[in-house]
Order: structure tokens, then C-alpha cells, then sequence
């Protein structure tokens, strides 16, 4: 588990929270309150959900997309990222673990539903670290996990 | 996306004289109230003004982009109004806003990407300073949603 979390408040917006992902080099972040509360978790696939058009999910081959890329590319490209918070992006509710679950659960939790990290979680619902896929591979290879800048 | 699906004509008033800020959400609320998407008209303009309180939707440029998803709220839909006078919505860059999209979706653990993409693209298309003109001079429903279908 990595504790001493980067985290953000519901109010922060996308680009905000895509200048934290890079800057830190990491996969996503809890949303917590103001007393640490978890409240969500936005990772690189809820950013990008606002720009992928819907549709293409009903698609495994996305051969035709050169073409119809032009168009879309064009249209989402350049939107107004105070208006997306959060708030509005974040995955509520995430699937989250004691302090105490074993690391076998854990590493079945974040393959089984193709998640990138789980947030840790007190008694209480207070973030107190996450785990992601990075500390578990390190854990079953006797490697230590590093830690975020 | 064509953008006038998640809408209809009667969701659409080109001629809102509201005064303030939450009024006119309160209309377009009750406008979508009439729809089979809305279940629960009060309960989604509490939403609405909840996300509102958090930030303003007031992007700027004179447009806004009051939302929320809410439990009272089946599948995406979006109304809009102009204003006769500007309204202050609080905006970025302070100035009163006379063209606004009121967008709900449902609540769920993962946000709708229908939604996203919507606001997106409503917001996408409102940043080009020709389409907002078109909306500001629009003399008919049937214009406004020509001119959401016809955009790229």
C-alpha cells in the first residue's frame, strides 16, 4: 500500500487532475472530503470518457476509425475543462479494502474487474493509502514499492 | 451524436425572462420536468443547484452549463434557453450569460458517457464565437436544433 496519498476534493477539474496524474506519474486518484472521506476515483479512463464518443464501445474493431476520427477529433478536441469536476467524472462508490485484506484479494479485485488501484480505507470510510497494480506485482516479487513524488 | 436527440422542441425557450440565476434553472427544470426522462422535477433542481453550489457552470463567454446527475433523471437530456437579459451566473470571467444548457443524466457508480460526451460537445461548440452568434439570432426552435445537428 502506498500511503501519504495524492488525492483531490470534488470540485477539482480535468485538467487539474490530468496535470496531477503526470506530474506524479500515476494511474488515477481517490476523491475524498474535506476529512478524507472517500467520495470516488477518477483514473486516466474517466478523462477519457468525456472525449470517447460513446458509440465505440459497441465496437471491438475500430478499423474504420481513421475515417471517422476526422470528424470527432475536430468536435472534442477543445472543450471547457472547469466545467468537468470531479464531481461529475468520478467513479462514486469504488471498490475499496481494509488496511488488513490480503494481497491475494487485492491482486484478484484489480485483475477480475480491471481496475488500476483500490483505494484503503478505515472503519470509518477515511482514506488512509491506495493500492495499485505496481504494489502488487512488486509485493509477490519481493520488490519494494515506490513511492509517489 | 446528434445532438437533438437528447432534447426536444417543447425543452427549448428562446425567450426566458427570468431574473436571476436560479430561477431560470428553476424554469428549465420544470421544462424538463414535462419529459419522460424527469421523474422527480424538485428533486433534480436540487441537484442541479447542489452541483451549481460546488462551481459555477457559468464558463464564460456568456454561456453556462447548469447539470447534475441525479436519481430523478432516467436517460440523458438536455434543455436550453435564451435569455432576453443577461444573467449573472456567477461566471469565469464574470460576465452575465444569456445562452444556457440545462443537461441531466442519470446517477450511477460510473458516469455516463453519453453525458460527458455531451457537455463536451455543447461546450465545444458554444467556445466558437460564430454558433453562439447563430443561437443569439436563432428566430426559431427548429433553427437552434438545425444548427446543434448541423455543426462539425
Amino acid at each position: 500500500m502506498t500511503s501519504g496519498v495524492v488525492t483531490v476534493g470534488r470540485t477539482a477539474n480535468v485538467a487539474e487532475i490530468a496535470s496531477l496524474l503526470r506530474k506524479h506519474r500515476i494511474t488515477g486518484v481517490p476523491v475524498v472530503d474535506d476529512d478524507r472521506r472517500l467520495l470516488g476515483v477518477v483514473t486516466h479512463e474517466e478523462l477519457l470518457n468525456i472525449f470517447i464518443p460513446h458509440y465505440l464501445s459497441m465496437f471491438d474493431d475500430l478499423a474504420f476509425l481513421d475515417d471517422l476520427g476526422v470528424i470527432e477529433a475536430q468536435t472534442m478536441a477543445e472543450i471547457e475543462p472547469s466545467l468537468f469536476l470531479a464531481e461529475d467524472v468520478m467513479v462514486e462508490d469504488p471498490v475499496a479494502v481494509r488496511p488488513e485484506t490480503s494481497i491475494m484479494k487485492v491482486a484478484a479485485l484489480l485483475t477480475n474487474k480491471k481496475l488500476v488501484l483500490i483505494p484503503v480505507v478505515d472503519d470509518g470510510g477515511l482514506l488512509v493509502g491506495v493500492i495499485n497494480r505496481s504494489d502488487v506485482s512488486c509485493a509477490f516479487a519481493g520488490a519494494p514499492p515506490k513511492e509517489p513524488e | 451524436m446528434k445532438l437533438s436527440s437528447f432534447t426536444d422542441p417543447k425543452y427549448i425557450d428562446l425567450g426566458a425572462r427570468v431574473g436571476d440565476k436560479t430561477a431560470v434553472i428553476a424554469a428549465m427544470v420544470k421544462l424538463l420536468g414535462r419529459s419522460r426522462q424527469v421523474g422527480d422535477a424538485d428533486a433534480f433542481l436540487r441537484d442541479v443547484l447542489g452541483r451549481e453550489e460546488l462551481v459555477t457552470t457559468g464558463v464564460g463567454y456568456g454561456v453556462a452549463f447548469p447539470h447534475a446527475k441525479s436519481e430523478a433523471v432516467s436517460s440523458v437530456v438536455f434543455a436550453f434557453a435564451r435569455t432576453a437579459g443577461g444573467i449573472d451566473f456567477g461566471a469565469l470571467d464574470g460576465k452575465p450569460v444569456r445562452l444556457i444548457f440545462l443537461i441531466g443524466a442519470p446517477k450511477a457508480s460510473e458516469p455516463s458517457r453519453v453525458y460527458l460526451n455531451l457537455m463536451a460537445r455543447l461546450s465545444f461548440l458554444m467556445k466558437d464565437a460564430g454558433n453562439r452568434e447563430r443561437l443569439l439570432s436563432a428566430d426559431s426552435v427548429g433553427e437552434v436544433l438545425s444548427l446543434l445537428d448541423s455543426v462539425k
